[in-house]
């Protein structure tokens, strides 16, 4: 484990260890990739029908006298 | 004349796939990311009269959700955090030069994130909102939400064992350094 996580100033990172500017975009990419993914995912599903009843009674409840 | 704005309660069904999405993202599994959604829609129901017509509906909606969320969280802390612990471990042993992250790794990296991280990272790396419609959403000062996306992302790359996560961001000026700086230390 690298004692530097969370301290920006304090780079104790051997050369070799780092990565590629190519490297670098190529993780960005990914990550935010994968948050789309992750989301796209979910927003993908179906209504379930506990909120087209719960949306109904709502609506009743505000047409009531 | 203008026509009568519309009702926007006509227009809550066609946020719910957001919301949820966005709940999910919070609560990390979908019976209670549901629930959330559920009593986000009961609590926006009942102030509508609280809301700009004309305005964005779905950020309504979502700053509506997170607060309900927080809000509970801090009452219950039902959900423990540890900070220190996802400071100290990597989930995963990285060679240097395997930069490629595959999606179930993602995922459990995620997952392992702050809530306030997790938040984040969705309205404005998944939802597409700038920093500015954002901070609205949550509540924040704009340059709150910069420096958190960054230091959400840093922390992503510990998790996923990405060596120099700090120095792959390539947006961080000097000013947004210095303030990551400061406040690394603290949980965000």
């Amino acid at each position: 484990m690298s004692e530097t996580h969370g301290k920006p100033g304090g780079d104790v990172q051997p050369a070799e260890e780092r990565m590629t500017a190519e490297q670098r975009r190529q993780i960005k990419r990914d990550i935010d990739e994968n948050l789309r993914l992750t989301y796209k995912a979910a927003l993908e599903e179906e209504v379930p029908d506990r909120f087209h009843q719960l949306l109904a009674a709502l609506r009743d409840k505000d047409t009531q006298p | 004349m203008t026509a009568p704005a519309a009702d926007p309660r006509d227009e809550v069904l066609t946020h719910v796939p957001a919301l949820r999405a966005f709940a999910l993202s919070l609560t990390r599994n979908m019976p209670d990311a549901d629930d959330l959604v559920q009593d986000t829609i009961v609590k926006a129901w009942g102030n509508f009269d609280k809301f700009t017509p004309g305005t964005d509906l779905r950020a309504w909606m979502f700053t509506i959700l997170r607060n309900v969320f927080f809000s509970r969280k801090r009452k219950t802390r039902r959900e423990v955090e540890d900070p220190d612990d996802i400071y100290a471990s990597s989930l995963f042993e990285r060679p240097a030069h395997d930069s490629r992250i595959a999606f179930s790794e993602f995922l459990r990296a995620f997952n392992r994130l702050t809530p306030e991280h997790r938040e984040v990272l969705v309205l404005v790396g998944a939802n597409g909102y700038t920093c500015d419609e954002a901070a609205k959403v949550i509540g924040v000062a704009v340059g709150t939400v910069k420096s958190r996306t960054n230091r959400a992302r840093v922390r992503l790359c510990e998790l996923l064992g990405v060596t120099g996560g700090q120095d792959f961001l390539p947006t961080l000026d000097g000013a947004t350094a210095a303030v990551m700086g400061r406040s690394a230390s603290r949980a965000a």
